[in-house]
């Protein structure tokens, strides 16, 4: 059961990187963005690439940052990939989800995202093929953390765990510390007032695009460093992720983290009593469960 | 007499294109003045000021600030013309600390100079003060009604547009309100504010406009409106008020 807890704390730190983005898109755009884990995939394969191209450019980044698989390439191609998969969130608003927006057909945006979702899965089929890929061949051996009862966590495991951390309260002090976060907060709350008090809305937008496929990429490669990357993973993770945001109440961030730790875990856990195909119905059993008790999520609130 | 500083002439808006709420309504606010703007649920006075304030289309018309026109202008840029704008509801940022609401309208100061302008605000509203690290949410209808005021005047604006500050609030708290926004036209503030609370703000305001069906019906001094027959017609339950040459 140990075992599965901290299985659950790693899927859960990288369920609540992907719903962040989608619980401010969900909140301040009003829909709900089936493509959002789509930019998962694109992070995971643009880190791919970037760690190819940087292995050959910068030799001595090529060796792996022992206990861990990953290399000095691939973090530096994290981080590139952050960049791109950010720049693709802000464009895909800019081509399709603007022009629909402004036309104000919201619910259009729904479908139109489910035909995002589809041209972002098959483009990269095309491209990549649809075999899974690693970004480490290297065999890394688990670490016996405790024998009775048995856990075993890899390095890399501890690393996304951490790394996912630090990112989330990088992300807490910018929301609670800057003038820039409280904009992001604003927007988020009340993006009528937020303009009035002299925000800029297609600015903020942006940003809150940017911000979501930086994570959404940064759980991209964490998913694909606990397991492998596929051109299906977005399709994979798009329930458990709505499932974080709507459990930890749309609109809000820190809720968005906590939903996907409970979601994580609760999957996780449900395996010591269910079989492993009953699995992915669990989120599904935990919205049900929060939405009687809590109809706007853990901590989230109604609309005003 | 001098040019208003705000004027609005032939004004047609509202929320969808081709069903206009207001019809060729005109107003002038006189520099350092407090007018008023009141009428029967639905006359169209909130979506009067939002026009003004730049988030409900504008059809056609003129809105012009000491002579320079609003129109096409975001909300997020009417400060930089002088102009701020306190919503009915929902005018303080709950989830945000008193002073991050602050901090956040006056984002583009520096370090200094925000903490300058922050502590400018906190004497003229010193019940905020004490409570800086609370967040907004927890204020009390007045209190947040302060802070959505202090605000506003954050970006030292020369025109206050307010959208019915007493509602939700006791009498007691609403008359602070409005003295407060009347205060503000000693310091050279032109205070617009549409009310439901006639008497009280006809009390404080300089000038009146009547708006009925999204069209002006009647306007004058707050004083002479204040002793209008037509007053009680309206609110009372009369008629329809005929057109009134103003």
């Amino acid at each position: 059961m140990i075992q599965n807890l901290v299985d659950g704390f790693l899927v859960g730190s990288i369920l609540s990187l992907g719903a962040i983005g989608l619980t401010m898109v969900m909140h301040v755009l009003r829909f709900a963005n089936f493509s959002q884990a789509e930019l998962l995939s694109i992070g995971a394969y643009a880190a791919l690439v970037f760690d190819g191209v940087f292995g050959q450019m910068l030799p001595l980044f090529q060796s792996t940052l022992e206990p861990l698989s990953l290399t000095g390439a691939l973090v530096l191609s994290m981080l590139a990939s952050m960049l791109l998969t950010g720049l693709s969130a802000v464009v895909i608003d800019q081509l399709v989800f603007r022009r629909i927006r402004d036309s104000g057909e919201e619910l259009s945006m729904v479908f139109a995202s489910f035909g995002v979702a589809l041209i972002i899965r098959n483009g990269i089929s095309l491209l990549f093929g649809l075999k899974s890929h690693l970004y480490s061949n290297e065999i890394v051996f688990a670490i016996v953390v405790s024998r009775d009862p048995l856990l075993l966590i890899k390095p890399d495991q501890v690393f996304i765990l951490i790394a996912a951390l630090v990112l989330m309260v990088l992300l807490h002090l910018v929301l609670s510390r800057t003038t820039f976060g409280y904009a992001l907060q604003a927007v988020a709350e009340n993006p009528v007032l937020a303009q009035v008090s002299g925000v800029r809305l297609s600015f903020m937008v942006a940003m809150i695009w940017m911000i979501g496929g930086a994570l959404a990429a940064t759980a991209g490669v964490f998913y694909g460093l606990n397991n492998q990357i596929n051109p299906v993973m977005g399709r994979d993770l798009v329930l458990p992720i709505f499932a974080a945001t709507i459990v930890g109440g749309i609109g809000s961030i820190y809720g968005a983290v906590l939903g996907g730790f409970i979601v994580g875990i609760a999957s996780n856990l449900a395996l010591v009593v269910l079989p492993s195909g009953y699995s992915p119905a669990v989120p599904f059993l935990i919205i049900l469960l929060v939405l009687i008790f809590r109809p706007h999520g853990v901590l989230g609130e109604a609309r005003t | 007499m001098s040019d208003p500083v705000l004027r609005v002439e032939k004004l047609v808006a509202g929320y969808v294109r081709d069903l206009p709420i207001l019809w060729e309504v005109d107003l002038k606010l006189n520099a350092g003045s407090m007018t008023v703007i009141i009428g029967p649920n639905g006359a169209g006075k909130s979506t009067l000021i939002k026009a003004i304030a730049g988030i409900v289309p504008v059809h056609s018309g003129l809105i012009q600030v000491e002579g320079r026109s609003l129109l096409g202008m975001r909300p997020d840029q009417m400060s930089r013309h002088g102009l701020a704008y306190v919503p009915q509801t929902d005018n303080i940022f709950r989830k945000l600390t008193i002073r991050q609401n602050l901090d956040l309208v006056l984002r583009p100061l520096s370090l200094r100079q925000r903490e300058e302008r922050r502590e400018v605000l906190l004497v003229r509203f010193p019940t905020l003060r004490e409570k800086q690290e609370i967040r907004a949410g927890a204020l009390s209808g007045g209190q947040r009604q302060m802070l959505a005021i202090a605000m506003a005047l954050a970006g030292e604006p020369r025109i206050l547009l307010m959208d019915e500050p007493s509602a939700g609030l006791s009498p007691k708290v609403a008359q602070e309100v409005l003295e407060q926004a009347h205060a503000l036209t000693s310091q050279g503030v032109s205070v617009l504010l549409v009310e439901q609370n006639v008497k009280q703000a006809l009390r404080f305001a300089d000038y009146c406009y009547l708006l009925a069906d999204g069209r002006n019906q009647l306007s004058g001094p707050a004083t002479t409106i204040l002793q209008s027959p037509l007053i009680g017609e309206i609110y009372l339950g009369g008629n329809r008020i005929p057109e009134v040459a103003s």
